[in-house]
């Protein structure tokens, strides 16, 4: 048969060192250096030692002045520690976005935009030599994901930027690499021979587990930096005066949940067909004891319920969301009768949860919180329904979109995308309109290709979505692709894209493409070696142009549409139009 | 179809219908005043048309802010519909008995209704293609249908040396071959009828009883083949017919507008104010 | 939609490109090459890549390497040529058109076939054909026509109304342009009624068909004249519709405007009657006909002959309801229309009444009732005194007509017979006042029968007769109009299903010949309607150039 089967074998801990040679002359001079030497390695279980953990999940880098460790705004699955030397952290406002490789999108002027119609290049990936050369302020060196960049002018930058200096010893980037947020401030290497240990998040997360020390000082720097703004955020605790807030930090626990590098582990699970909601790991499980509301921090949750033997997927939960709330309150209200979760909460991809103690919940929250905040207590009959969804969780919408279709959309992780293209195929007529606007909106080239997974009559085409949990921009070692300051969208800066090809191999929907730009005579663009030069391409929701995507207006028949499907809302309204 | 588009198309045509009583009553009170009406309906109309065909200026400047092609193409079908009464109110409620005016009514009524028509079949074919599903690119059918071939072609060759019989290759030469290597049954695709593939399939049937059990597994391998080409043939023709109706519509429009102008000229040059003298 | 097949599976890496106007002519084989044709659809197809000579530190020579890449299947196997040639050279192909631009192609083919043709047909000899709206009606392209039209235009056939038709399409445009209103004044479309007076009123129709440009002396040219004459409809013109009429005279406001007394003379407002008929005259309102009405069922004002009170003047006695009466009768039967009234010559109206033609049967004109041959000359009454003066003579010759042949005997005769007048009737002055001025035999005999009274009578019987000192009596003509309502036409042969009296029922009671037995507006009007079902347009009747030829 000409299919392929694939067999997956079971994944071992140390199957994918981060440095394949880890020398052990380094290793035992990382032991030796704070805070390795402090650490007990007692703490650490026999299947895990310390050193183990070190030698697979860390590796040493070494960073020249002026050279770019972390950017701002990037997202990356790594911590820092600095070995020897010392960085500097941009305070805010920060660097500007010219300095760190990244290009804003302008609006075309007027004139520029009509200029189109005879304007575009009538070859495919034709640019100028000019867009292919790097941009001023930062300059990649090296090639592949390797590559490093380099601020320009550093002491200029000294003079007119405010820094702070991080000395050997300290960490930086942890809470971003843990939390899947992106990094607050851009790190760059201040002398010529930094030393810095990379740990990647496997790493950390074990340290973590097994290091005092470590875990206190990585909760305290989260909660002193990042969980009150978090709380603050949310509307439930708006109201608590500050000792109020403060209490319910202090009991606030957090968890991380699943694969940080779920991409590529779904990848191959979607492939082989054995993504299940069966298989993801559980946060709360129906039938337990409400125990605490965990709330969504990043990353997203498939909200289920037993139905016959599987179980039904009700809703996902984006940043932000509770689970558990309307029990707690139940409880709270109805003493006499408490009632177990209804539903249960599972990971999709990677999670990062905050969990609040029913306790505190009900000493704290609950009695000085505005009624209309609170959802209501579960009524007899919801409590009875067992096939269906208890929670009408937002009216219902799982069950208004259908188990196969609610299934296709969680086990594709189509609902990270804020911009995802879905097409009703019961009424595209396949005349390739959208394609060809947005070739007319990007020099002759579109930026997605009409096709992609289907399920019934909607398809979702591979176009970029726009993710609010953006894996491809995990590891860009330029910092071409970037959230775009105005709406937060993903962008790619072709000048300093270095064809690396990391975000596309990233990306799991497909959505990015490496092309291989040609010059005016239509030839492809070379290297010094003759080999074609690549450059990552995807939607950019035609930022630059009037009037929004160009793919979504050009459609006649209402079929395409760009939709925020974090909100299953929009989407049901769509379904059912 | 519900909520929304129901809801557009109800309003749609209550408002159509109102635009066009409008206009006849409107025709019907200046009648009686002599007005001579047929310059301004004229006019009227050919304003109409060239709206009708500046959707396809707004198809080519997809850049600009012109408002979504969706609201063109409702106000191009509606205005299209109101164009009807336009043109019999320009006409006269008559046929024309000139041999240019007949040329110009049927090109109009040629481009009215392959629109109406191609409008009807872009409803109607999306649906058939999702629920037979095989969802393809137009533009990658040539090289699926190749790749279709290379494979069921080395099946049939392979099954020579295992079995040690030509059975499935001769087959393989006598009714598929062919098949393969282009579109196939187009227009039985396009009205939906099943005999060629029931009949493809009943020479596959009764090929397998004379094969063994290994030749079997093959066979089933180069009918799952064959399905597939099926399914990429209608792909194909349905696709292809979503496109093909606008090599009418389009061309004739251009034609019509050519012939607009003619007629204007004829019209005015021709007129009973027409006192110039070469 | 269970029974889905899946999606096929191909190569997703690249993007699928339909805005582009060529594909590689090895797509249908399945295999596009990586470089595709240009923009220009020429195949650009050489190698699978440019080998780059390696040339390592040392190195003189160098190595030549394949840079294919990694995406498209990385170092061929092959490698490079010792001269630097790539091993895997790349057919060329003939690129092919997409279906979009060859939609595009055969729109600007479709465009110039359309233009080719439209040349070929307005440069042929079926060029008139062609661009005619519908043929021209018979009268406006026969020999005649075309005649007239060289005679005053200078070219035959449609020149004749067009000015600009044999110049050719760069003139068309031109005509078109300065045409009034021109081919870009919109500003004047609103306005554009039938009403005005256009250049080829003016100049072209007129021209020939002089004196058609009036509706009333004093209202020149009001309409076009295509606002009732449509050409271009088939070989005959259809009779003007009413829509043109109703405009005015269905408006009150309208005709009121035009109320005021005309400078005109009120003789000019006549309408014109072929030479010698003898019309009913009406004097026409100082206001003129005014009355605005909806349609002739609805509100057309009651024929002017028929208005209340009118009277005929004509000074003739004749009651039809005597003739059509029992009393009356010819050859023993009753008389009827017919006998009298006969259609003319086009059967449209009836044949002037004549005495010789249908009095003098019945009204023979005898004086002397023994002698019924001796009868009255008719028409003049100097021709009667000389008879009555010459009775002997009279005699004399009656005797010899009835076969007398001895003097004695034809004298014998007369004497006896101007006795016998002279005994019964007076003789000399006394008959001859009989004979002129004595309106009833009676009073002479008065046992006499009606036939024989209609056989006696003299002029007074039927006529006017007054004394004259000079001529002793003068008869006063009488007026018999040909034509009674010149306004309208009417033609009695269509209406020949209908009797008579269905349209003149008074005519059986009409004692007096002052009656005016004419059909009335409602009695026309009761076929003549929607409900009657017998067309009523105005031009069934009327005619809008109503006027005096100058």
């Amino acid at each position: 048969m000409d299919t392929l089967h694939f067999k997956i074998e079971r994944p071992d801990r140390w199957d994918n060192p981060f440095e394949p040679e880890f020398p052990d002359a380094d290793l035992d001079r990382l032991l030796g250096t704070a805070p390795f030497c402090d650490m007990q390695t007692e703490a650490f279980p026999k299947s895990q030692p310390l050193r183990q953990i070190l030698r697979n999940d860390t590796r040493l880098r070494r960073f020249k002045k002026g050279e770019i460790i972390v950017r701002a705004g990037d997202y990356g699955s790594s911590a820092f520690m600095i070995v020897s030397g010392h960085a500097r952290a941009a305070l805010p406002p920060g660097l500007p976005d010219r300095m760190l490789g990244r290009r804003q999108p302008q609006k075309l002027g007027i004139f520029r935009a009509i200029a189109q119609l005879w304007g575009n290049s009538r070859l495919t990936e034709y640019r100028r030599p000019d867009e292919l050369t790097s941009d001023h302020g930062a300059a990649p060196v090296g090639r592949g994901p390797e590559a490093g960049v380099f601020l320009q002018d550093v002491p200029r930058l000294l003079d007119q930027h405010k820094t702070a200096v991080i000395v050997a010893g300290e960490f930086f980037g942890e809470i971003a690499a843990l939390s899947r947020m992106p990094r607050t401030a851009t790190v760059f290497a201040d002398g010529d021979d930094t030393e810095l240990l990379e740990i990647r998040w496997q790493g950390l997360r074990d340290l973590l587990r097994f290091d005092k020390a470590i875990k206190t000082h990585i909760e305290q720097t989260y909660r002193k930096n990042a969980l009150e703004n978090a709380l603050r955020a949310i509307p439930l605790f708006q109201h608590l005066s500050e000792s109020d807030l403060q209490k319910v930090m202090a009991e606030t626990q957090f968890g991380t949940f699943g694969d940080y590098e779920w991409s590529g582990e779904y990848k191959r699970l979607a492939k082989a067909g054995q993504a299940a909601p069966e298989k993801e790991p559980v946060v709360a499980a129906e039938n337990d004891y409400p125990d605490g509301v965990v709330i969504i921090r990043s990353g997203f949750a498939r909200l289920t319920k037993q139905f016959g033997s599987g179980q039904r997927t009700l809703n996902y939960l984006g940043a932000g969301r509770f689970f558990g709330l309307r029990e707690i309150v139940h409880n709270w209200k109805n003493p006499a009768s408490p009632i177990a979760f209804q539903t249960s909460l599972r990971v999709i991809g990677y999670t990062h949860t905050l969990f609040i103690p029913t306790s505190v919940m009900e000493r704290v929250v609950l009695p000085t919180a505005p009624q209309n905040l609170l959802p209501k207590p579960f009524t007899a009959a919801e409590l009875n329904l067992d096939d269906t969804d208890p929670l009408h969780e937002q009216g219902g919408l799982g069950n208004r979109v259908g188990p196969e279709l609610m299934e296709f959309l969680t086990a594709n992780r189509f609902f990270n995308g804020t911009a995802t293209m879905v097409i009703d195929l019961a009424r595209c007529t396949r005349c390739d309109d959208c394609v060809r606007a947005c070739a007319a909106t990007h020099d002759n080239n579109p930026r997605f290709l009409r096709h992609g997974p289907s399920s019934g009559r909607v398809q979702v085409a591979q176009a970029c979505m726009h993710c609010t949990d953006p894996v491809c921009m995990i590891g860009c070692p330029t910092g071409a692709i970037h959230r775009e300051a105005a709406q937060g969208n993903v962008v790619i800066n072709q000048s300093t894209c270095i064809g690396c090809t990391t975000c596309a191999n990233q990306c799991p929907y497909e959505a990015i493409r490496m092309v291989e730009p040609r010059d005016r005579d239509g030839g492809f663009v070379t290297d010094q070696e003759l080999k074609p030069i690549l450059k990552a391409t995807k939607c950019d929701l035609c930022l630059e142009q009037y009037g929004g995507p160009a793919c979504e207006r050009a459609c006649p028949h209402d079929a395409l549409k760009r939709m925020n499907l974090t909100d299953l809302g929009s989407f049901v309204k769509w379904l059912e139009r | 179809m519900k909520g929304y588009f129901l809801t557009r198309r109800v309003v749609a045509i209550v408002l159509l219908f109102a635009v066009a009583a409008g206009a006849i009553a409107t025709w019907q009170h200046y009648v009686p005043l002599l007005r001579n009406l047929s310059y301004l309906t004229g006019w009227l109309l050919l304003a109409v048309i060239l709206f009708l065909t500046a959707y396809n200026g707004r198809k080519k400047l997809p850049f600009l802010p012109l408002g979504s092609s969706r609201a063109w193409l409702q106000l191009h079908a509606y205005v299209g519909w109101l164009s009807v009464v336009v043109f019999f109110a320009h006409v006269g409620w008559r046929w024309p008995d000139g041999w240019f005016e007949s040329c110009l009514t049927w090109m109009y009524l040629v481009v009215i209704v392959s629109g109406v028509l191609g409008l009807l079949w872009s409803r109607y074919v999306p649906r058939r293609l999702t629920s037979r599903g095989g969802e393809v690119l137009y533009e990658r059918i040539p090289v699926i249908r190749r790749s279709l071939q290379d494979r069921a072609e080395d099946l049939a060759l392979r099954s020579v040396a295992a079995a040690r019989s030509s059975a499935i290759a001769d087959f393989y030469i006598a009714h598929l071959s062919d098949f393969f290597r282009g579109p196939h049954h187009y227009w039985s695709h396009i009205v939906e009828v099943r005999t060629p593939w029931n009949r493809l399939q009943s020479k596959l049937d009764d090929l397998s009883r004379f094969l063994n059990e290994e030749q079997r597994l093959v066979l089933g391998q180069v009918t799952d083949l064959v399905r597939q080409k099926d399914g990429l043939d209608y792909q194909y023709a349905l696709q292809s017919s979503l496109k093909l109706w606008l090599f009418v519509h389009v061309p004739l429009t251009y034609s019509l507008l050519i012939l607009t102008g003619l007629h204007v000229v004829l019209v005015y040059g021709f007129s009973l104010g027409a006192g110039f003298r070469p | 939609m269970k029974d889905q097949l899946p999606p096929p599976d191909f190569d997703r890496s690249r993007y699928e490109r339909p805005n582009q106007d060529w594909i590689c002519g090895h797509t249908c084989e399945g295999r596009p090459c990586r470089l595709g044709p240009s923009p220009g659809g020429v195949c650009r197809a050489n190698a699978e890549c440019t080998p780059w000579l390696e040339t390592k530190p040392g190195e003189t020579k160098g190595l030549w390497k394949c840079t294919r890449p990694r995406e498209h299947g990385g170092p061929c196997a092959e490698g490079p040529g010792p001269t630097g040639t790539c091993g895997c050279p790349i057919i060329p192909c003939a690129p092919e058109r997409t279906l979009r631009n060859l939609r595009g192609r055969i729109t600007w083919a479709v465009i110039a076939l359309t233009v080719a043709l439209l040349l070929l047909a307005i440069a042929g000899p079926w060029k008139w054909r062609f661009i005619a709206p519908a043929r021209v009606s018979d009268p406006h392209r026969n020999a005649g026509f075309n005649q007239l039209a060289q005679e005053r235009f200078g070219q035959p056939g449609c020149a004749g109304c067009h000015p600009a038709a044999e110049a050719g399409i760069g003139q068309w445009l031109l005509a078109a342009y300065h045409s009034d209103p021109g081919l870009l004044q919109f500003s004047r479309l609103a306005q554009a009624t039938t009403r005005q007076e256009t250049r080829m009123d003016r100049e072209n129709c007129v021209a020939c068909h002089r004196g058609f440009e009036r509706h009333q002396p004093d209202v020149v040219h009001a309409h076009s004249c295509s606002a009732c004459h449509r050409e271009h409809q088939g070989v005959r013109m259809a009779p003007p519709s009413d829509v043109g009429c109703a405009h005015c005279h269905q408006d009150a406001a309208q005709l009121a405007s035009f109320a005021s007394p005309s400078k005109s003379p009120s003789a000019d407002f006549d309408p014109p009657v072929s030479a010698g008929a003898v019309v009913f005259r009406t004097e026409r309102p100082s206001q003129g006909r005014t009355t605005a009405f909806r349609s002739f069922a609805d509100g057309h004002p009651e024929f002017a002959a028929r208005s209340v009170g009118r009277k005929d003047p004509d000074s003739l006695r004749f009651p039809h309801a005597l003739h059509l009466g029992t009393t009356v009768l010819l050859g023993g039967r009753k008389l009827e229309c017919a006998d009298c009234h006969q259609p003319d010559s086009t059967g449209s109206y009836m044949n002037r009444i004549s005495f010789a033609g249908n009095c003098r049967s019945c009204h023979a004109l005898q004086f002397d009732p023994f002698n019924p041959e001796l009868t009255l000359p008719h028409g003049s009454v100097r021709a009667v005194v000389g008879i009555v003066e010459s009775l002997p003579l009279q005699y004399v010759d009656l005797a010899r007509r009835k076969g007398l042949r001895q003097t004695d005997e034809i004298n014998e005769f007369g004497r006896q017979n101007v006795a016998k007048i002279r005994q019964t009737l007076g003789g000399g002055e006394q008959l001859l006042r009989l004979v002129l001025f004595t309106p009833d035999p009676r009073q002479v005999d008065p046992k006499l029968s009606s036939e024989r009274r209609a056989q006696l009578a003299g002029c007074a019987y039927c006529h006017e007769v007054k004394a004259d000192p000079k001529d002793i009596a003068v008869v006063t003509p009488p007026v018999i109009p040909d034509r009674w309502m010149v306004g309208g036409r009417f033609n009695h042969g269509k209406h020949v299903q209908q009797g008579c009296l269905e349209c003149h029922p008074s005519i059986t009671a009409s004692t007096a010949a002052s009656d005016i037995n004419l059909p009335t507006q409602a009695s026309c009007a009761r076929c003549h309607s929607p409900q009657g079902g017998a067309p009523a347009g105005c031009a069934i009747c009327h005619s809008y150039h109503l006027f005096s030829r100058p």
